[in-house]
């Protein structure tokens, strides 16, 4: 009866409600692809982003975020509301990009570390200054092979909590472990990350 | 530099801590700290600043990928099966333990085993419980004594040339159940078997008495003779002792 008595009086509320991913979920669970693709519409930048930033090659970025949200419809009953939508998907992705890592490890990555310098080249260009611009290009080149050369559970880590920004809670849910654990993960992986830096940068 | 004080600064640069005394200290203290402390900070400036280029999965890419994949299992929210696993391993646990308990309880060593009278009439076994003697085996030969081997098993019934001898082993010691005649200990074996079936605690020290143990058609003036673990001093055999009145008697162990 509450619950009856508060749809009549706020709708608002429940058109939020409606809209939200859990809601989404939901509705995709029984069926409507549609609200599914609200969700991908909603989530691929920040998921591609991840996947770009694990995997820093476009095509297998985009590869890896369609098979995250394809595993993610077939699985949608295993979802539950206790953690968020997109911690859930991250989750799957972690999974994708260390099978993926594994298996690239494997082979040559030549083409690999080609592909994201003409990246760099074409998107990097802060300031005017031509000699600033090279020096900022060289750091964030350095930056990213270092990143790239590290482990893919420390690569995961920084990404989660340094790039992406993620609060431990999150962290410790995608990663399966617990709040302490991922604190831990982070420090290690950031000590991995200073000690690769370093010499790459000539600081500290 | 310790190391302990390393994973400071690195908590402090990446905002994980954000201690503006322990800054200040710092910053009094060691400039080396302070200068590490900007350098990681840049570092995680360009970190957040790596490029990424723009997401070019289309909704129609997702939509063929996954008519191609298939829906997996999107629409079966059953039990998966191995949930049902432990189903037939309790069928057979149960199996097991069942069995064991029979076998335990017709192995358990009865300090009088005896027979008496099921009186029978019609498919069903009845059990007279308070029978008289002239019930017991009416019509007993007056032959040369036959041992029953395990009784609360298989009639397996051995026949040797000194005498016709089926006895009950428990350990060491056994206790044989004697009758006369080798049809009587037939009909005994399997009256014994109805009741260990149906009251398996009966032969287990359930103190049921003796005259649940009746054969059905025996009649009632033949004896039984009771064979214990005793053995006679004189001659080395068991020590036997002839029964009339079975109506005092109680099975256990």
């Amino acid at each position: 009866m509450q619950a009856i008595s508060t749809a009549a009086v706020s709708p608002v509320y429940n058109a939020v409600d409606v809209d939200s991913d859990n809601a989404l979920v939901i509705r995709a669970r029984e069926g409507d692809y549609r609200a599914y693709e609200m969700l991908f519409e909603r989530h691929r930048t920040l998921v591609f982003r991840f996947a770009y930033q694990m995997c820093p090659r476009r095509d297998d970025a985009e590869d890896l975020v369609q098979e995250a949200f394809i595993r993610a419809y077939q699985n949608l009953h295993r979802y539950r509301d206790e953690a968020k939508f997109t911690t859930w998907l991250l989750r799957i992705l972690t999974n994708l990009c260390t099978d993926h890592a594994r298996m690239a490890n494997r082979r040559q990555n030549l083409e690999q570390q080609e592909a994201a310098g003409s990246l760099t080249w074409m998107t990097e260009g802060f300031t005017e200054n031509p000699i600033e611009n090279l020096e900022q290009e060289r750091r964030v080149d350095c930056l990213r092979r270092a990143l790239n050369a590290l482990p893919i559970h420390h690569k995961t880590a920084i990404i989660l909590r340094d790039i992406e920004e993620r609060e431990y809670t999150d962290i410790s849910q995608i990663l399966g472990c617990t709040v302490g654990g991922a604190k831990l993960r982070v420090l290690r992986a950031r000590r991995a990350l200073r000690d690769r830096v370093a010499p790459l940068l000539g600081e500290m | 530099m310790k190391r302990s004080q390393k994973d400071e600064i690195l908590q402090i640069a990446f905002g994980d801590t954000n201690d503006s005394a322990r800054i200040e200290q710092l910053r009094e203290t060691s400039h080396e700290a302070i200068r590490e402390i900007e350098s990681l900070r840049n570092i995680k400036l360009n970190l957040q600043q790596l490029p990424v280029p723009e997401c070019q999965l289309s909704t129609e890419r997702l939509r063929d990928a996954i008519l191609n994949t298939g829906l997996g299992e999107k629409t079966t929210s059953s039990q998966p099966m191995w949930k049902l696993a432990w189903v037939p391993v309790a069928v057979l646990a149960v199996t097991f333990f069942g069995s064991q308990m029979i076998r335990s309880s017709r192995l358990t060593e009865p300090t009088l085993m005896g027979a008496s009278i099921v009186k029978e009439e019609g498919p069903d076994v009845a059990i007279d419980f308070n029978p008289t003697i002239q019930d017991v085996f009416p019509d007993f030969p007056d032959t040369e004594p036959i041992i029953i081997e395990n009784p609360t098993s298989a009639p397996a019934i051995k026949h040797s040339n000194r005498k016709p001898n089926y006895a009950s082993r428990s350990g060491s010691s056994r206790t044989v159940l004697l009758v006369k005649s080798e049809p009587a200990a037939k009909s005994a074996l399997t009256a014994m078997e109805t009741v260990a079936v149906s009251t398996p605690s009966a032969l287990g020290g359930g103190g049921l008495p003796i005259e649940a143990m009746a054969p059905s058609g025996v009649s009632s003036d033949s004896g039984i003779v009771l064979i214990g673990s005793d053995r006679d001093s004189m001659t080395g055999a068991n020590k036997a002792i002839e029964v009339t009145d079975t109506s005092s008697m109680v099975t256990g162990g």
